[in-house]
């Protein structure tokens, strides 16, 4: 075909479907190594300048943040479940009207999603803890899954790299099932979360250690970004770029390169298979805001969609060739879904520092590291968790008995006692029978199959939930606490919006998708980046692992093009 | 039927009961034109529900600090009432303020807002803190109370002059004085 035609115009040398967290990645380490990168987005464009509201006070919200209820119901059912999609960032969020999944009967799973530039990078935790070699050995050792094709010392110095970029706060603690990272200063603990750490290390030593949260949030100015200021509400988006997201860090640097197309508003349907070559070619994309059917070709293709639309995308792909869809020989495509149990833990007050109070809303709490199974097993359960919590003191939002004058001036002046809470988020074992499909019937918006989701947390998981209730509320008794509770909100699969494990990586092609790159077993020039790969869960907060596991997938990726292999 | 009627209506012209044949939908409907009416009012004008503003202001009265009607209190309540709450919520929160109109009547056989301040009082005493059913005074009353402190605690003037939560806090501090802001 001769240069300037339409075709040419729609020909890179890499294809990137997805602008999130890792899709931002690889846009960015594909550019910059002299790539040609198309990064398609299906959601709409985001200006920060005008989309993120993180400053706006509640008055000059319509329902003062609680939210278009109505509209939130009617539009957005499943998204509105999660703490995040209230009456400022509902917008970061799908309307799941457009973008339907189906489940099976009893089992239901939340699918929390957004679509826009940026995807979820725009809300997400910001949590960012290292995995070590007791979670890339677990598979292996305890017959679970698959055996990872990688170990600690193979993405090492990826942590590194992503976390020099990125700017991770926290506390190095020198434990060798939470490997320390790059920090930058770590956000301070309160006088309550001090009381508490300090009598979790008398009690138990090194075994049990609560430490500060680790975060992509900056706490010094860094890589030409401002420092966090604590006005609290990330959720909503940072005009300072202080907390990492594609739209701050990634995608800007990836534009520098004048390298980079973005395309928003481009919902790829599935990828174009060239059988006489036995590589992906392109993909097929409905233009979100027209409906037209367009055709984007490239060399390599990066799917960093997420786990779950990655999955369908294979699923989707089908082809007389591929019936099982498309890199799916092995069957796996679609299964072994996993998402972090959690929703339990234990409240306690911590008595004493009624003359004290926290000043700034700080967007990260503690950290305890797993302590179980790491130096012997547990009689209930396999694998571990780690908590995660915080402390501080209600202001006029407790329930006080009363009205009145005096009763205001309570509200205004006094505080309640501090409260601190610790949330388990425990690893959820990889298991076949947890999948996703394309529903037969249902579709999206744009004509896509939607998928069907028949997923359930297993024994295992339960007895992690358990376990978290007793440990967590014996480090509160630790401290002195009292009124202390314990919970479990039973919360499905999927809440904790860590789903993964749907194109897993392996050593044998039998029974996994991806080779140790990220590089489907079956066709070469085909990198899956995103949760997708996930051969196991562990329990630590995954974002920094997909993001370091991509980043190293475009080195090689470029590499082996660079060496002709590709 | 206008902005007036209804708080005619909501008010206490005539007594509570006056609207307990409406139908949601024209409850509805009632709200909608309200709001749409009311929506660019500035917090401390026009009083949409005397009831209803009478309570918030008891709860939340003028002391050193501006009471809730000074701050618009009554306007975002009816704003909650109006568009936010699902019928079966606003029926019941009704019916709860008629159920307290009906016990200032047997009480000083008056409505609420007539009452001298010591019935008024005395009346509240017997629902603040109590747990009714929905639909009960006491369950109103609560639910009236948590939306007047939530409507005055996101208020311009209480957050940047009262509370002097600023907006961008610069540093965190996890043992600052309980009284130095």
């Amino acid at each position: 075909m001769p240069p300037g035609t339409q075709r040419d115009k729609r020909s890179f040398d890499a294809i990137v479907v997805g602008s999130g967290i890792t899709g931002g990645w690889a846009a960015k380490e594909l550019a910059e190594r002299g790539l040609k990168v198309l990064v398609l987005e299906a959601g709409r464009s985001i200006t920060p300048a005008q989309d993120f509201v993180e400053h706006v006070p509640p008055w000059e919200m319509p329902y003062r943040g609680k939210g278009d209820r109505k509209t939130l119901q009617r539009d957005q059912a499943i998204q509105s479940e999660c703490y995040a999609c209230d009456e400022y960032s509902s917008k970061f969020f799908v309307s799941d009207l457009d973008n339907p999944y189906s489940t099976t009967a009893g089992k239901p799973f939340k699918w929390i999603r957004g679509r826009q530039v940026g995807g979820r990078s725009i809300t997400w935790g910001k949590q960012v803890y290292r995995w070590s070699d007791l979670d890339f050995t677990a598979n292996a050792r305890d017959g679970h899954g698959v055996d990872w094709p990688i170990r600690y010392e193979d993405i090492a110095p990826w942590y590194d790299y992503v976390e020099r970029v990125i700017g991770i706060c926290g506390q190095a603690e020198g434990l060798s099932q939470l490997p320390d990272g790059q920090f930058l200063p770590a956000m301070p603990l309160n006088c309550a979360e001090l009381k508490v750490r300090d009598a979790v290390a008398a009690r138990w030593g090194r075994e049990r250690v609560l430490t500060a949260g680790r975060a992509a949030i900056i706490t010094q100015d860094h890589g030409g970004r401002a420092a966090c200021h604590y006005c609290g509400p990330c959720e909503r988006g940072c005009i300072t770029g202080s907390y990492f997201n594609s739209l701050s860090v990634t995608l800007p640097a990836a534009a520098a390169t004048g390298r980079m197309t973005l395309r928003p508003n481009s919902v790829v349907e599935s990828l174009l298979y060239d059988s006489g070559r036995g590589r992906v070619s392109g993909v097929r994309v409905i233009d979100g805001l027209n409906g037209d059917s367009l055709e984007f070709h490239g060399r390599i293709i990066f799917l960093c969609a997420s786990a779950l639309e990655s999955a369908r995308l294979l699923l989707n792909s089908k082809s007389a060739q591929w019936p099982q869809g498309l890199a799916n020989g092995s069957g796996e495509v679609g299964h072994n879904l996993m998402d972090h149990c959690f929703g339990a833990g234990a409240h306690g007050t911590i008595p004493g520092m009624e003359d004290k109070v926290v000043y700034g809303r700080r967007p990260n709490g503690i950290y305890v590291a797993r302590f179980r199974n790491v130096s012997r097993a547990h009689p209930d359960f396999v694998r571990g968790y780690g908590f995660q919590g915080s402390a501080g003191r209600s202001g006029w939002d407790r329930p006080v008995p009363g009205y009145g004058a005096e009763w205001k001036r309570t509200l205004i002046e006094e505080r309640g006692p501090w409260r601190m809470g610790l949330g388990g988020w425990g690893e959820c074992l990889p298991n076949h029978n947890n999948f996703v499909a394309l529903d037969p019937e249902l579709k999206d918006r744009w004509g896509v199959p939607a998928l069907r989701i028949e997923c359930s947390f297993g024994a295992n998981e339960r007895a992690i939930l358990a376990d978290v209730q007793k440990t967590a509320a014996e480090m509160l008794d630790a401290a002195g606490a009292t009124d202390i509770s314990t919970y479990d909100d039973q919360l499905a699969p999927g809440f904790c919006i860590h789903e993964m494990g749907t194109a897993r990586m392996g050593l044998d092609p039998a029974t996994s998708v991806l080779n140790r790159w990220n590089q489907a077993h079956e066709i070469k020039n085909l990198f899956i980046t995103d949760g997708a790969c996930m051969a196991s869960s562990a329990n630590q907060n995954p974002s920094i692992t997909y993001m370091a596991l991509t980043a190293r997938a475009c080195d090689y990726a470029v590499g082996q093009m660079k060496r002709h292999a590709l | 039927m206008h902005r007036r009627e209804l708080l005619r209506l909501l008010g206490g012209a005539v007594t509570l009961p006056a609207f307990a044949g409406l139908t949601p939908e024209r409850l509805l409907e009632l709200g909608r034109a309200t709001h749409a009416r009311g929506s660019t009012a500035s917090g401390t004008s026009g009083n949409p529900n005397e009831l209803i503003a009478a309570l918030a202001e008891l709860i939340l009265p003028e002391s050193e600090t501006p009471g809730a009607g000074a701050v618009g209190v009554p306007a975002f309540i009816e704003l909650i009432l109006t568009e936010w709450q699902s019928d079966e919520e606003r029926q019941q929160f009704v019916a709860g303020l008629e159920d307290i109109e009906r016990q200032s009547h047997a009480l000083g056989g008056t409505s609420f807002v007539a009452l001298g301040a010591d019935a008024q009082q005395r009346l509240l005493n017997t629902l603040d803190g109590t747990t009714g059913q929905p639909g009960s005074a006491a369950a109103s009353f609560a639910t009236l109370k948590s939306l007047t402190v939530y409507g005055y605690f996101t208020s311009e003037r209480i957050v940047t002059e009262v509370l002097r939560t600023p907006m961008i806090p610069g540093h965190y501090d996890g043992a600052a004085p309980l009284h130095s802001h």
